[in-house]
């Protein structure tokens, strides 16, 4: 079947010599006015493949044609090709503002007229397939993209739930109490969400902040490897105890490498971290791999000053508590280790939030 | 006279003429048929009439045939008055004009009729 082709123009002649050169490609329609071409328009709107339209034309010109259809949004759809005697550079920019495709001016070369209406026929074609296949392509990203988001969320759940369980392992064994756990979430939030407000070049996205306060609540988790004996005496621990009680960091990070395959990269890894440098210092003296200054990761870094804050203002088995400004004090002043100094800024900035905490 | 000797005589540009209808019967048809109409009469009313809009119109697509048939003089004859009347009433007489594009005409129709 030929593709529908509209020529509008009120001399017959004109309309005869392009039906003529058209009609071997193109069922041509005619139209001799505006008003007839936007009848014609409306009906055959779905099957025309583009209009020929002259400018000067008696009852509807052509531009009060563009002017309709453009309100229609029919000019994105149809080609328009204009053809006319009124030659000026204005009415042509006139016509391209509309966005019609082509302006040919009478008298025209038969040969060339049948070529640019086969281009800009082509092209339009092109145009709409391109659209079609664009929202075909749209469409099945969305779902994709759905399905994506779906994933993710389940993933998200099952990160949170492993943590869970890890966390309700090491309450059950009275390792630590679950408030600590809980407290050591909430400064870790602080101090995040203060270390992405005063240092922006560390690039700390809230995202980041939702992955390492979930992961913080197992920064003790290696403690169930550690016998009773030693995490529960009151005491001074020997130096072959403490040998062993350093261990949990990196027991701690066999227990997370062990769930493979099941939680998210990212949740893996910010869980390893923290489980295994939470007890480096700034100046190398940590342990278990005495890393230093920023080599340590950041999330290690925040929960360890989180910790020790957190262990200082409550007893513990082998000492009292000291109230928040001793404690802040002390952490400041290096007694407790050296923490990095942007850290420490966060730490003294947010101490009314980390103070609320215990209220 | 055949179709090119037509042109030589009216002035126009035979091979631009088949460069826009592609075949030579193409043109003698539309040749004929331009003969056969009655623009010129149209254009003469309207001026009587005063009705400038459809002098204006007729002279126009006169002036548009003329370009597509390669009818140069008529072309141009018609092209001068259009512009008179462009804005509706022109501003000067243009009897002289309108005589003009008859003159023409009548001339061109009578060659025409002359293509064998």
């Amino acid at each position: 079947m030929k593709a529908k082709i509209l020529v509008v123009d009120d001399v017959d002649l004109n309309r005869e010599i392009l039906n003529e050169i058209l009609s071997d490609d193109y069922e041509v329609l005619e139209a001799s006015n505006g008003e007839e071409a936007l009848e014609i328009i409306n009906r055959e709107e779905d099957n025309l493949a583009g209009v020929l339209l002259d400018l000067q034309m008696p009852v509807m010109n052509g531009f009060e044609v563009l002017e309709s259809m453009k309100r229609k949004g029919m000019l994105k759809r149809i080609p328009i090709i204009i053809i006319t005697a009124e030659g000026s550079i204005e009415n042509e920019r006139h016509c391209y503002d509309y966005g019609v495709m082509e302006f040919i001016r009478k008298p025209f070369d038969g040969i060339l007229v049948k070529l640019r209406v086969g281009n800009v026929v082509a092209l339009n074609v092109y145009k709409n397939h391109l659209e079609d296949k664009v929202a075909e392509q749209t469409d099945e990203l969305q779902v994709q993209n759905r399905r994506l988001k779906e994933q993710a969320e389940k993933l998200a759940s099952s990160n949170q739930r492993i943590i869970e369980i890890l966390g309700n392992v090491v309450e059950s064994r009275n390792l630590e109490s679950g408030q600590h756990v809980q407290r050591v979430k909430k400064y870790t939030e602080i101090l995040a969400r203060t270390m992405m407000e005063n240092y922006p070049e560390y690039t700390i996205s809230q995202e980041y902040i939702d992955v390492i306060v979930a992961a913080s609540a197992l920064h003790d988790v290696g403690k169930v490897a550690i016998p009773d004996s030693i995490l529960l005496k009151p005491g001074k621990l020997t130096k072959e105890e403490f040998d062993i009680m350093k261990t949990h960091t990196t027991e701690g990070c066999k227990l997370i490498q062990n769930i493979e395959d099941v939680w998210s990269e990212e949740y893996e890894r910010a869980c390893y971290e923290i489980c295994r440098h939470h007890h480096e210092r700034f100046d190398g003296r940590g342990y278990p791999d005495g890393l230093g200054g920023d080599e340590i990761p950041l999330a290690a870094q925040i929960v360890s000053i989180a910790d020790v804050y957190d262990a200082l203002v409550h007893e513990r088995v082998y000492k009292d508590a000291y109230s928040s400004g001793e404690a802040f004090r002390m952490i400041i002043s290096g007694e407790c280790g050296v923490f990095s100094p942007k850290l420490l800024e966060c730490f003294i900035d947010a101490r009314y939030q980390l103070e609320e905490v215990n209220d | 006279m055949n179709v090119k000797e037509f042109y030589l005589q009216t002035g126009g540009n035979y091979e631009e003429v088949l460069g826009r209808l592609i075949k030579e019967e193409r043109i003698v048809k539309y040749l004929r048929k331009f003969a056969d109409g009655n623009d010129c009469k149209l254009i003469c009313e309207a001026f009587e009439n005063r009705d400038y809009e459809a002098a204006f119109r007729n002279v126009h697509n006169l002036k548009g045939v003329a370009l597509n048939l390669g009818l140069t003089n008529l072309q141009l004859a018609a092209s001068d008055l259009c512009e008179e009347v462009r804005n509706g009433a022109p501003n000067k007489d243009v009897s002289g004009m309108i005589e003009n594009v008859v003159k023409v005409y009548t001339s061109d129709v009578e060659a025409i009729g002359r293509i064998e």
